[in-house]
């Protein structure tokens, strides 16, 4: 996993390349604690992650929490299609609360039939929105 | 998921359940009511029907769904067994087995028409015991015997219509767990499967992700809705990246039965909380669930009603029960009454409690909702469940890996013996030190590989109640096995080898060795007849003795017939070890008639070959009028050994370390002491030697030192003998390597083993110099009395 950073003044937009997995978590999770520190406007692109499992969504999930909770706002862009996938299966478009544009193909491919409302990820209050 | 390692799966399960279910057949000839050998019988053919089904093995499921359906009659106590039909039911595992196994062969078999013939013959009898216990009970359960006609004239929708027998069994047996909640079975509106799936917090370092588990359910069904539960999910500083937290609630449609969505997440059973629920399940399922489920009731009823699995009513009715469930468990604890409907739905809920229970802990961040588990009775764990849980702790391994390793470690415990003869060459202390760490991690390492490879010879042990059962049914004799020392561990292979040998002396024993019961009253013994199973370990072997309480051997009898075959002179003077021995020379019976069982004279001098090959013995005791025992002495392993270092003339031999008791200096007083012969007094006993040097015909030329000479003292099957060595350089790290054909026919070497400086050393057999030493003091001896 190689991660490119784009800073301006408080804001950070991360690359993300590679495979977001197992292998990939840890490293991911200490770059991801320090940027919530710095940083109140954050961006990820995912636009070239080529594999995303479930360790790899649960983090994308502790960290909307997690900035939820530091007031800061995180959003996640340009979802590759491997990511579209699991978020499909897991019903995860509502829980990450992200607009995700998709292209034809990408409407074929993924039925997203659950998972889309939005839901409140702040730890004891989840519920739908 | 590959469905040849899902298969797999299905075969060593299948046949696990199948010998279980000997086992319970076996035992419930002590009683046949008995109620948990019953179930277990029951469960298991109930259990490989299911999964035949799963695999569309139509041969095993139209057979096992028609034992069952018998089965079921007499577990409601509508037919009563005997003898003969725990005969007949042996048949039908020994059947069903059988189908097993050309199942594994191929996954659409031709049954040998001499199999079919068998199978239609246990059919057709076991048809006639449905019909007898039918038409003593009249019209009730009428049903079940026209649904086995149906599934015979369908054959190929089998698998549908046992699916169908599953689930209205399924309600019948929660009709009858929960009397007194009858009016809350009401089947919930949900016409999808519901998927409860909590993985626990390592499930990613066993490599597994559910991922791909919950991927495999699209392709046998379809997933309606799956709500991934993030509430463990704590803030990215506290989050452990390699644990998981997530939880996952699914609506499945399928067609498919409980089994082969349980299937699906085999592998991930041991790491997970699962509960599955069937469609229209009733709502008492749905509490179990609740109850034990790792997330808080509030969340999982509100998850639930999100999901539209469970309506608003039927969350009402839900809390009445919970009520009610509360009241009852307190009364079956109290009184006990409640009536035992140990089966398959309960005792697979039983199973996925205990996870729960572990899971309920370690999730700290669960806040107690105040309702309290339902509590199981603890007689609900049936042997068959507590079976099942030592199964999922283990893995199964491939032997070929395990060979593999075994020699890797063996070459990895010879390199480091080089390694550290290097070192000490080099006196680098530091790299002395650093290397003995290493020998020290190598030796673990060798001690741990080579216990991977041992295993309890209990179960085998276990094999052998149904043959002598069958023995005993054969031969009209009453006879039964005990086993004694069945935990005793040793080498796989030589469990795999020992089988056989034990079986032929199991099967002496029924036949020579136990009376009729007639003869035995007369005698003033006991009717029954005992053959007993013994394993224990002796000075680094393992002994295993099959003994009889029989007539024991005729010694003028075993005499005779080997001075009439010409084995033995006849006025050659024999002690009594001798004589029983020669029971185990090629084509020697004494039986007076030849039965199937043994008496042909082949089976003892085989045993014998087969232990040898196993680098171990075989000796006899008996006594006439009480029994006899055989005692087979075995290695306790085939491949690395703790040896002994020592130096003959130019060469190295090494011994079993387990086998030396003792080193003494070969003194000049015990050289005057020697008196000419083979024997030094040791300590007041008589110790017969044997010179190495001499025995082995060493003619180096060399001047040999006679004052640095040692004595190792050797121990095997309770003798000892005295090896004279020139040189001991002490313990050493033994790799055996087996030595080429050619090498078949030497004497008083077992093998050899390659030293750290690359040069060989043989290994000495013990046992035989043993041996030799003796029968050279024997000959002296008779020499002297000459």
């Amino acid at each position: 996993m190689e991660i490119k950073k784009d800073i301006k003044e408080d804001k950070i937009l991360l690359h993300l390349q590679g495979e977001l997995n197992i292998y990939s978590v840890s490293y991911l999770k200490n770059e991801l604690i320090d940027v919530l520190k710095n940083y109140t406007k954050i961006a990820i692109d995912l636009s070239h992650v080529d594999e995303l499992d479930t360790a790899g969504f649960q983090l994308l999930i502790a960290l909307k929490r997690s900035a939820l909770e530091r007031g800061a706002v995180c959003k996640l862009l340009g979802h590759s299609s491997k990511v579209l996938r699991l978020l499909a299966l897991y019903g995860g478009v509502g829980l990450l609360g992200d607009k995700i544009r998709l292209t034809n193909d990408e409407m074929d491919n993924f039925s997203f039939r659950y998972g889309l409302k939005k839901q409140n990820l702040e730890a004891g209050k989840i519920s739908l929105i | 998921m590959n469905m040849e390692a899902v298969k797999q799966t299905f075969l060593v399960e299948s046949r696990g359940l199948l010998e279980s279910m000997e086992h319970a057949l076996l035992d419930l000839e002590k009683d046949y009511k008995d109620e948990e050998n019953l179930n277990a019988i029951f469960r298991a053919a109930h259990t490989v029907k299911g999964s035949a089904g799963m695999f569309g093995y139509s041969a095993i499921v139209e057979f096992t769904h028609v034992l069952e359906n018998f089965l079921e009659k007499v577990r409601k106590g509508e037919f009563e067994l005997n003898d003969e039909w725990s005969g007949v039911l042996l048949g039908c595992h020994d059947h069903i087995l059988a189908l097993v196994e050309l199942h594994a062969e191929n996954d659409n078999p031709e049954v040998p028409a001499e199999l079919k013939e068998k199978g239609d013959a246990l059919l057709e009898k076991i048809n006639d015991g449905i019909k007898a216990s039918s038409a003593s009970s009249a019209s009730e359960n009428s049903g079940a015997a026209d649904s086995t006609n149906d599934n015979r004239a369908e054959g190929s929708s089998s698998v549908a219509s046992s699916k169908e027998a599953t689930e209205k069994q399924e309600t019948e047996e929660q009709a009858t767990e929960t009397p007194s909640a009858k009016e809350h079975v009401d089947a919930v509106k949900n016409e999808y499967w519901h998927i409860s799936l909590h993985p626990r917090k390592d499930v990613f370092r066993h490599g597994l992700d559910p991922l791909s588990f919950i991927n495999y359910l699209e392709e046998i069904g379809s997933i309606k809705e799956l709500v991934t539960i993030v509430d463990f999910v704590p803030d990215i500083e506290e989050l452990e990246s390699e644990s998981s937290y997530l939880g996952f609630e699914i609506n499945f449609q399928s067609e498919k039965d409980y089994e082969t969505i349980e299937q699906v997440f085999d592998f991930l059973l041991d790491d997970c909380f699962l509960s599955i629920q069937s469609p229209h399940a009733s709502l008492q399922n749905y509490v179990d669930m609740i109850a034990t489920s790792p997330l808080s009731r509030e969340r999982l009823l509100e998850t639930l009603i999100g999901m539209n699995v469970l309506t608003q009513e039927e969350i009402e009715a839900l809390n009445t029960i919970k009520e009610e469930q509360k009241k009852e468990d307190t009364d079956m604890l109290e009184t006990d009454t409640v009536a035992l409907a140990t089966d398959t739905v309960s005792t697979q809920k039983q199973e996925q409690k205990e996870p729960q229970a572990i899971l309920k802990k370690e999730v700290n961040t669960l806040e107690k909702t105040g309702e309290s588990v339902p509590v199981k009775k603890p007689e609900n764990g049936t042997d068959a469940s507590r079976f099942q849980n030592i199964v999922q702790r283990y893995i199964r391994i491939d032997a070929n890996k395990l060979d593999t390793l075994i020699n890797q470690v063996g070459e990895l415990v010879i390199t480091s013996a080089n390694v550290r003869q290097l070192a000490e060459q080099s006196n680098n202390k530091n790299l002395v030190e650093a290397t003995s760490i290493m020998n020290r991690l190598v030796e673990d390492v060798r001690d741990i590989s080579m216990n991977i490879r041992m295993v309890q010879i209990g179960e085998t042990f276990r094999k052998f109640e149904r043959v002598v059962h069958d023995l005993s049914r054969e031969m009209s004799k009453k006879i039964h096995l005990r086993i004694l020392g069945g935990e005793t561990e040793l080498d796989k292979t030589v469990v795999e080898k020992i089988s056989d040998p034990l079986i032929h002396l199991i099967r002496n024993a029924a036949d020579h060795g136990i009376d009729s019961s007639e003869k035995r009253k007369a005698k003033g013994k006991p009717e029954e007849g005992f053959i007993t199973l013994n394993a224990y370990h002796d000075t680094g072997n393992i002994v295993i003795e099959v003994s009889d309480d029989g007539e024991g051997l005729n010694k003028e009898k075993i005499l005779k017939k080997a001075i009439d075959s010409g084995l033995v002179e006849e006025n050659q003077a024999l002690s009594e070890k001798e004589i029983f021995n020669l029971v185990f020379k090629a084509g020697f019976s004494t039986a007076d008639k030849i039965t199937n069982v043994s008496g042909r004279g082949v089976g003892m001098d085989v045993v014998m070959r087969n232990v040898e090959s196993l680098r171990g013995s075989v000796d006899i005791e008996s006594e006439e009028g009480k029994g006899t025992t055989v005692r087979i002495h075995l290695p306790l392993t085939l491949a690395i050994i703790d040896g002994f270092l020592v130096r003959v003339g130019k060469a190295a031999y090494v011994l079993p370390l387990d086998m030396v008791l003792e080193c003494i200096d070969m003194s000049s007083e015990h050289r005057i002491r020697r008196e000419g012969g083979n024997f030094i007094n040791l300590r007041g006993e008589v110790l017969p030697f044997l010179d190495l040097r001499n025995f082995f015909k060493l003619e180096d030329g060399e001047d040999v030192d006679e004052s640095s000479q040692s004595i190792i003292v050797v121990n095997y099957a309770k003798q000892k003998a005295g090896l004279v060595v020139d040189e001991l350089f002490g313990e050493f790290q033994t790799v055996i390597k087996p030595l080429g054909k050619i090498f078949s026919n030497l004497q008083g070497i077992s093998g050899a083993t390659i030293l750290g400086t690359g040069e060989v050393a043989l290994i000495l057999d013990v046992p035989r110099l043993i041996g030799s030493a003796v029968q050279l003091r024997k000959e002296e001896q008779a020499a002297k009395k000459g």
